[in-house]
């Protein structure tokens, strides 16, 4: 998938979740508005049992909404937005077949004024591309109905009166919605081609002294032992038995730190960093990462930075007791699980409130997270593809 | 010795790994990441306020243009289906109206949104004029097409231009758009009613403006921490992949020579003797990390004598190594220097494996190339091992050939039974593949 087809919570999880409190506010405005427009207007519902269907219809979509768009179930899926949209529709299906033949004005329908919002609601979760589509869709039942109804009952009124009033609404907030999730979307993605323009000499800058630097580190060692070593034995030119035995003993003890660091990944480093930086106490460090078969080495850039920032999250917070953690990596049915855990001294709701941004990155970039907090205990688990 | 070879190398240089100070510091060196190591997970605060910011007025206004554009139609219908109406005031209005909300588009200053209230105001008056005084249906301050006009006063003048501005703005569209059309019903008879929908439009929106200003940016506070993430990952990436390097050369080079000695007895061969020289002068006296030096630039040759295969090859033979190679050699010249290098320097151990392992003085080289990538195979018709044999310790092929080639985004297979030999498969990608994964990403 490409940036252009991602969603706005996709390319922005921490960013995305601001929108989490309106869409939660939007649905119960949203529900209620549809509840009592259906009771104003009970007097032009000619087919009762449509009109009930309507609200059930609107009902599920507005929980679907609310139950996808959390961010522990980002991203938000396909089968959602799928089942949100689309039972929005068929409320607002519903909404002008329980009102046919007796309806007054189709100002008073609430089912297109719905389906918008609704698709407006979603524009922060699903690619605008896919949204637009959807609100075509939407825009076109909508004005179809709305020209058999007018057909049907103002005759009076010329069709292109009855059609743009009933899908001006609709259309009005869902285009706008997906209008405004394309600009933050085109933003994030301009973000990123400038930080492409400008990597080249960042590369190099850095590139370049770094390899100073680790060569610097090596010659300093090399002079003490090997250079020394080696220069004595070119200039006598034979090869003693104590040369033998000191030859084999630097070797010996070159491989073993070579081995060391062979196996020694990303993500030790990550945690013997993050111990690091509370150097006033003895914190253990990489030993808690238990991952024998180097599956860590699998993750991408994204996968590792989201990671990274959570295992600084917590080593830095207030309560953090370092002897509660570890990381453990296996292979699983599908890829690889990581199960995390830590002890927090805190209340529930602080920690879930405190990481919720980290675990709504974790939700975009790995698959099958599972977030549990039983005091102090914090479990996540996570998988990704090898 | 601890501190030789490993990613637990400390950094003599301070400014090389350097943590980030502020969040401006990490915007810039986030902002200078290199394509493959962009992370796609949201952009600094400030960037963040302002695309809200603009998506907010992108709302607004294309919001507004709906709504005008179906006022202009409905107003329209009604004229084509009476065309004695008498609306073609009213439509160029909403026209005028439509024309002014482009410039407001592209002019985002205090005085355009001036305009378009004090236009919006006085095409709305002449708008609910005509048709309280032409069309029935629609003869109410609460009809549908007036609706549509006030709902581009309530949501365009202060799109995008703060908080509480943007409140009084709406507020005050609110304002001019019912108090026209109360005077436009006062003047040319309409019904007054209360206009619901309109009342609740200004309501959600002072709502939605409240609600951004109370709560800001969301995890203001857990970006900046994502950004340093990112590019700590990337600084690490970066070192990680010079100490392989340098981890590879070493292997080559420093334990070559002091395998060769704790095997040597009495007097240091020639051979072993230039190598050790001529290695000691390199090691210490140039800067060995940086990238390949011009002679193994393969890129920029057609010959392949040049490529880092070739110097292997002959190093492979002064070694006393009888080594056959067939294939298309040409085809090392489709590697950038980095893979060509990486390429030749795996090629040597695969070679010196075979004097050290296999025990057999010959060995085969096959190069096979296509257009995404090239293949080296090295065979060799000696003793051969099983896994369990390889001692743990064993490092030239995992350090000096795998971990070399992967660092290239290669890849090496080895197939090997005991007393029938042993092939190594080295497989690295062209200069092409590469850029068209890139061009793919």
């Amino acid at each position: 998938m490409t940036d252009v087809q991602k969603s706005y919570q996709q390319l922005d999880p921490v960013g995305g979740m601001g929108t989490r409190t309106l869409t939660v506010a939007g649905a119960a405005v949203l529900g209620a508005y549809a509840l009592i427009s259906t009771v104003a207007t009970w007097a032009q519902v000619s087919q009762p049992l449509f009109a009930l269907l309507a609200l059930a219809a609107i009902a599920v979509s507005v929980v679907g909404l609310v139950h996808w768009s959390n961010p522990l179930r980002a991203p938000f899926s396909t089968a959602g937005f799928t089942t949100v949209a689309g039972f929005a529709v068929v409320a607002m299906v519903l909404q002008a077949v329980g009102s046919w033949h007796t309806n007054t004005g189709f100002r008073d329908d609430w089912g297109g004024i719905a389906a918008g919002y609704v698709l407006l609601q979603l524009a922060p979760y699903r690619p605008p591309r896919q949204l637009a589509g959807f609100v075509v869709l939407a825009a076109i039942v909508r004005g179809f109905l709305a020209l058999l109804e007018s057909r049907a009952m103002h005759e009076t009124t010329p069709p292109v009166v009855s059609i743009v009033t009933a899908t001006a609404p609709m259309l009005a907030l869902s285009l706008a919605g997906v209008a405004a999730a394309s600009v933050i979307v085109d933003s994030l993605n301009r973000w990123h081609q400038r930080a492409l323009l400008a990597a080249s000499e960042f590369t190099d800058e850095l590139r370049s002294g770094i390899e100073r630097s680790v060569q610097q580190d090596r010659v300093t060692i090399l002079n003490r032992d090997v250079v020394p070593f080696f220069a004595e034995v070119v200039r006598t030119g034979s090869v003693t038995p104590d040369d033998r035995a000191r030859a084999g003993a630097i070797a010996d003890s070159i491989r073993s730190v070579m081995l060391a660091d062979i196996d020694r990944s990303w993500l030790d480093e990550v945690v013997d960093r993050a111990a690091r930086t509370h150097s006033d106490s003895v914190w253990p460090g990489s030993e808690v990462v238990q991952d024998d078969r180097r599956l860590a080495a699998a993750m991408n850039t994204e996968q590792r930075t989201a990671v990274r920032a959570l295992v600084v999250a917590l080593f830095d917070r207030g309560g953090f007791d370092p002897d509660g953690f570890g990381i453990l990596i296996t292979r699983g049915a599908i890829g690889a699980e990581v199960q995390l855990t830590a002890k927090l001294d805190a209340s529930d709701s602080v920690v879930r409130s405190e990481l919720a941004p980290y675990f709504a990155v974790l939700q975009v970039v790995f698959r099958g997270v599972h977030v549990d907090f039983q005091p102090p205990t914090l479990a996540l688990k996570f998988s990704y593809d090898q | 010795m601890h501190r030789l070879f490993g990613a637990r190398t400390l950094v003599t240089d301070p400014k090389l790994y350097q943590e980030p100070r502020d969040d401006a510091a990490v915007i810039v060196a986030v902002s200078r990441l290199p394509e493959g190591d962009r992370v796609s997970l949201g952009q600094p605060n400030h960037l963040g306020v302002q695309s809200m910011s603009r998506a907010f007025s992108t709302f607004a206004h294309v919001a507004g243009y709906v709504c005008l554009t179906g006022s202009f139609l409905m107003a329209a219908g009604y004229q084509s289906a009476d065309p004695a109406l008498g609306l073609w005031p009213a439509l160029a209005g909403l026209a005028a109206m439509i024309a002014s909300l482009w410039v407001l588009d592209r002019k985002r200053t205090v005085l355009w949104a001036s305009a378009f209230l004090v236009v919006g105001g006085l095409v709305m008056f002449f708008v609910a004029v005509s048709v309280f005084a032409g069309i029935p249906d629609q003869a109410s301050t609460n009809s549908e097409l007036l609706s549509l006009v006030k709902y581009s006063l309530i949501l365009v003048g202060g799109a995008g231009i703060g908080i509480a501005r943007g409140i009084i703005w709406s507020v005050a569209g609110f304002v001019v758009a019912e108090g026209v059309t109360l005077g436009a019903a006062l003047v040319a008879g309409g019904r007054i009613e209360a206009d619901v929908s309109a009342i609740i439009g200004v309501i959600l929106v002072v709502a939605v403006y409240a609600f951004v200003g109370v709560t800001g940016r969301y995890g203001s506070a857990v970006q900046p921490r994502l950004n340093r993430a990112a590019l700590d990952e990337h600084v690490s990436g970066l070192r990680n992949r010079v100490e392989q390097r340098a981890a590879a050369l070493m292997h080559d080079t420093v334990l070559g020579h002091l395998a060769g000695i704790a095997t040597a007895s009495g007097e240091l061969s020639a051979e072993l003797r230039t190598q050790i020289e001529r290695d000691l002068q390199v090691l210490v006296g140039e800067e060995w990390l940086s990238d390949p030096t011009p002679e193994f630039q393969t890129q920029a040759s057609s010959d392949w004598r040049r490529s880092a295969l070739y110097s292997a090859i002959e190093e492979g033979r002064s070694l006393g190594l009888q080594i056959d190679v067939t294939g298309e050699l040409s085809a090392v010249n489709r590697l950038d220097s980095s893979r060509g290098l990486a390429l030749g320097l795996a090629t040597k151990q695969c070679l010196v494996n075979v004097l050290k392992h296999a025990q057999v003085d010959r060995a085969e080289i096959v190069v096979v190339g296509s257009e995404s990538d090239v293949c080296v195979m090295v065979v060799d018709s000696g003793r051969g091992f099983s896994a369990d044999e390889v001692g743990a310790d064993r490092l030239g092929l995992r350090q000096s050939v795998r971990r070399r080639i992967e660092a290239v985004d290669g890849d090496v297979q080895v197939w090997s039974t005991l007393g029938r030999g042993t092939s190594v498969m080295i497989r690295v990608p062209t200069i092409e593949s590469m850029d068209a994964v890139q061009a793919h990403d």
